[in-house]
């Protein structure tokens, strides 16, 4: 039996679940959806939504009955060396692409906001260090990252939504239906902005699982997260619905915040509060980045944080964003074409593939998927990797916690 | 056998026990550098001829007189131990059998002992010298409390640790370092609370070291550092006994050095230099209120530099009207890039620092007055330098000195910081930020993560952390060190 280390710890996971769930599609989506389906984008958002429910469920699932195994191992064990590369592969070209539309929303919202003409070949460059470290270090560093910035994001997020909210009109998002054609065709064409509950695969039989409430937790998370998202889109829609066709594919929503508002006066709060979401983007970025390092040390058979694979890793996506796909109608026709049908068969295919795999390998190897760690929550102590022994106040009993 | 035989067979035998004896003080004066550094004293018990062989530096010659006057009295001791029981006023002695141990417990400041037909050279303990008495350490001075401080000397800090901790479960495990040094350690921890493995990494790492000498804790530190090219220190210091002693409870090793006040220990968090010695003896909420004013200081002495470049020279709409216009006026005309002008101020107020620690008291109070008025009202005067950045540095450097532990550091970060603010906006700012917090999560001291008790959030350590609650709820010791019992009271 393979016992993989325990990574992360339950609450670092659900923090991971809010930042993929909350930080990026509250800034990012709402104007995008705006843009191409007008009032009808909250069906959009629903379907979407729904994506991601069946994403996290098969998860949990998955991860239920192959608790100590990882996703990759599992998908060896049970459909070969070549298979799991080939999945290894799709899952690098998914995150290599994502990374790239991160990338270029960033790009998009310091063009804005930051910097009047600059050579973002050179901006760019400081942004691919910082995600090259996070496929040098461990997943646990990530997670104890998302455990420092979540309250900060989480902040920002309301105070942002403290800004806009004054402006919204809830009426004016209504009549609903009135563009559910291009609601439904978005659907085709923008998973690519959706879907980040599939890096969650990479984190399979690394979680420390405390106790049955686990499970409880990731659904509430997720319910949170998407029902945040939703409420915030549609306050943005409402606020900003009657303008949408003077907003270009960006952050121009948050000189809009501030002029529709008459703050000029009080100074740019929102460039503040947005320069923390920025930090989400990073976080997500440096997730899929970690995901894509991972699988690439798999594929290749290389110890995980070999430099050689970073690196390639970092001038790829360096020449994609700056040579190929510097202009940004390319890159959304290309990311809502190909990628869109692509990343679509991804966060469906890929989780029914490793379910499938996952019963597939219980029932070959019925006894490796015992829980080995169901121990009673003690917070922090998955990451000290240290067995303690507590005292009860009763009787002396000693617990062993181990973690 | 006749007489005659006898006798002359007796007189080679002491003809012998005698070259033996002269023979061996003979290789131990041969082994310094000077021989003139040796003071011997020779003696007679009985018939046995013995010689006394010290340090006149590190000895107390008073032992050494009372010593003479024993020997003078004894008529003769069959053997080492006999000598030691019946004459020698000394409590410490022991007996060595090699001329090195010898040499090594002269330079310690013991007496060596050699006598005539003994096998083994007895060692006094006599050692004496001047040592600096026990006062409150400058760095971490208090209202309340006590003000007991550590010397140079092992053995008074050992004893200070020792009345702190009246249990035999403290153990206290000595080490030599240094091949010319030989400077004592001691590895102190409390059995059953400390982790064992934690002990035993630090003492193989004190085996290891190979070196001419080691001079002060603060030259070990890099031997007990994870990453020693860090500018984040990894290693906990303090002057004070009563901090060293809660350290051990709460189940930290303590690494104590012969020359040096400062007293190391590991694990060590990132968080444990937001909490001054004053702390414990405070009302928790007053505790609690500075420490958050504290971790403000830090955020401030980091960012405010940084982020006043940012808004200057990429997002001035960010500041409010109000703010925007006398920042504006007082900066309009200075000819340095704002930039350079903040790093500028920096570096000054740096050589200012670096001044005063190193002048004598009076001159350096004077060349601060001059450095920091002076200078910059003469700056400002002349229109070379503005007044917000000397403003926003003087701030910044408020911040930095309330956690004396990080000064270091976070001096140089506020460096890099401005420098980066100033060429990326809040973009580098931010860059920098996750940077550095993907550092500092990715370190571990000893197995304990140096962020905790934040990342990993540990919710039983928050009460210690940027709270500080009574000690009441202190009922198990904290989870993010490794101990191998977590009870600490009920």
């Amino acid at each position: 039996m393979n016992l993989t280390k325990k990574d992360l710890t339950t609450l670092q996971f659900v923090i991971i679940i809010l930042l993929l769930g909350l930080g990026t599609k509250v800034f990012m989506i709402p104007l995008l959806l705006l843009k191409s389906s007008g009032r009808s984008s909250v069906f959009t958002m629903l379907i979407f939504f729904a994506i991601e429910l069946f994403i996290i469920a098969v998860f949990l699932l998955s991860q239920k009955i192959s608790k100590n195994k990882t996703a990759h191992e599992i998908i060896e064990c049970t459909a070969g060396k070549v298979t799991s590369k080939i999945v290894s592969f799709i899952f690098i070209f998914y995150a290599v692409f994502k990374i790239i539309l991160f990338v270029t929303i960033l790009k998009n919202y310091l063009f804005t906001n930051f910097f009047d003409g600059f050579v973002w070949a050179i901006y760019l460059l400081p942004l691919i260090i910082v995600l090259a470290c996070f496929g040098f270090r461990s997943l646990t560093s990530i997670g104890r990252m998302g455990e420092i910035f979540a309250p900060f994001i989480l902040i920002s997020i309301i105070l942002v939504a403290a800004l806009i909210a004054p402006n919204a009109r809830l009426y004016s998002v209504l009549p609903l239906t009135e563009s559910s054609g291009e609601a439904l065709f978005n659907v085709r064409s923008l998973p690519m902005w959706f879907g980040d509950y599939i890096l969650l695969f990479v984190m399979m039989g690394r979680i420390k699982v405390s106790n049955k409430r686990f499970k409880t937790k990731v659904i509430a998370s997720v319910i949170i997260a998407e029902i945040v998202a939703i409420a915030f889109a549609v306050m943005i829609f409402s606020a900003f619905i009657d303008v949408a066709p003077f907003l270009d594919l960006g952050q121009k929503i948050s000189a809009i915040t501030q002029l529709s508002l008459m703050r000029v006066a009080g100074g740019r709060v929102d460039v503040l509060l947005f320069a923390v979401w920025m930090i989400a983007i990073i976080i997500t970025a440096g997730l899929y980045f970690y995901g894509a390092s991972f699988n690439t040390d798999k594929m290749l058979g290389m110890k995980k944080g070999n430099p050689f694979t970073t690196i390639a890793l970092v001038v790829i996506i360096y020449i994609l964003s700056v040579f190929v796909f510097m202009n940004e109608t390319r890159l959304f026709v290309f990311l809502t074409g190909f990628m869109g049908i692509f990343a679509l068969i991804v966060q469906i295919g890929l989780p029914i593939f490793t379910l499938i795999c996952s019963i597939i390998h219980k029932k070959k190897y019925p006894n490796t998927s015992e829980s080995v760690n169901e121990e009673s929550e003690n917070a922090g102590d998955a990451a000290l990797g240290v067995s303690n022994e507590i005292k009860s106040e009763k009787g002396g009993q000693v617990a062993n916690e181990k973690t | 056998m006749n007489i005659g035989t006898f006798f002359t067979q007796y007189k080679c035998v002491s003809e012998e026990k005698e070259k033996s004896h002269d023979k061996r003080v003979d290789e131990i004066k041969e082994n310094f550098a000077t021989s003139e550094v040796l003071v011997e004293r020779e003696f007679l018990i009985g018939e046995k001829k013995g010689t006394l062989l010290i340090h006149p530096e590190l000895t107390d010659s008073v032992a050494i007189r009372q010593m003479m006057v024993a020997f003078a009295k004894c008529e003769g001791a069959e053997n080492e131990k006999e000598l030691i029981e019946k004459t020698i006023p000394i409590t410490e002695c022991s007996v060595v059998e090699t001329i090195n141990e010898a040499i090594e417990m002269i330079m310690m400041g013991d007496v060596a002992i050699i006598i005539g037909g003994f096998r083994g050279i007895i060692i006094a303990n006599a050692k004496t010298w001047q040592q600096r008495g026990v006062g409150e350490p400058p760095v971490e001075t208090v209202l309340s409390g006590p003000r007991e401080g550590f010397t140079e000397d092992i053995r008074t800090n050992l004893t200070l640790i020792m009345r702190k901790l009246k249990t035999p479960k403290l153990a206290v495990e000595r080490f030599k370092v240094g091949k010319m040094s030989n400077s004592n350690m001691a590895v102190v921890y409390l059995k059953g609370v400390a982790n064992d493995k934690v002990a035993k990494q630090v003492k193989e790492k004190l085996e290891k070291i190979n070196t001419d000498g080691v001079l002060d804790a603060s030259c070990f530190e890099p031997f007990l550092d994870e990453r020693p090219y860090s500018i984040f220190k990894q290693v906990g210091k303090s002057e004070k006994p009563d901090i060293v002693v809660s350290k051990l409870l709460e189940g930290r090793v303590a690494v104590v050095m012969d020359g040096s006040p400062v007293v190391l220990t590991v694990p060590y968090l990132f968080v444990e230099d937001f909490s001054s010695p004053q702390d414990h003896y405070e009302r928790p909420a007053y505790a609690t209120f500075i420490r958050f004013i504290r971790f403000f200081a830090m955020f401030l002495a980091l960012f405010v530099p940084a982020f006043y470049v940012s808004i200057q020279v990429f997002n001035y709409d960010v500041v409010p009207l109000r703010l925007l216009v006398p920042l504006m006026n007082a900066t309009r005309g200075t000819p340095l890039p704002v930039m350079v002008e903040v790093v500028l101020v920096i570096l000054f107020f740096e050589m200012i620092r670096e001044c005063m620690l190193r002048t004598p008291v009076a001159i350096g109070f004077a060349l601060g007055l001059v450095g920091v008025i002076v200078m910059s009202e003469t700056a400002v005067n002349a229109g070379i330098l503005s007044v917000p950045p000397i403003l926003v540095v003087a701030l910044s450097s408020l911040g930095l000195f309330m956690v004396p532990g990080h000064v270091n550091s976070m001096s140089i970060l506020r460096v890099l910081f401005t420098i980066g603010a100033g060429i990326l906006g809040i973009y580098g700012l931010i860059l920098m930020s996750v940077f550095l917090v993907h550092y500092l999560v990715s370190i571990e001291s000893y197995g304990s993560p140096y962020l905790a008790p934040f990342a990993p959030f540990i919710a039983k350590d928050q009460k210690d952390a940027l709270l500080k609650e009574p000690y009441t709820h202190f009922k198990e010791r904290p989870y993010s060190i490794k101990q191998d019992n977590k009870i600490r009271q009920k």
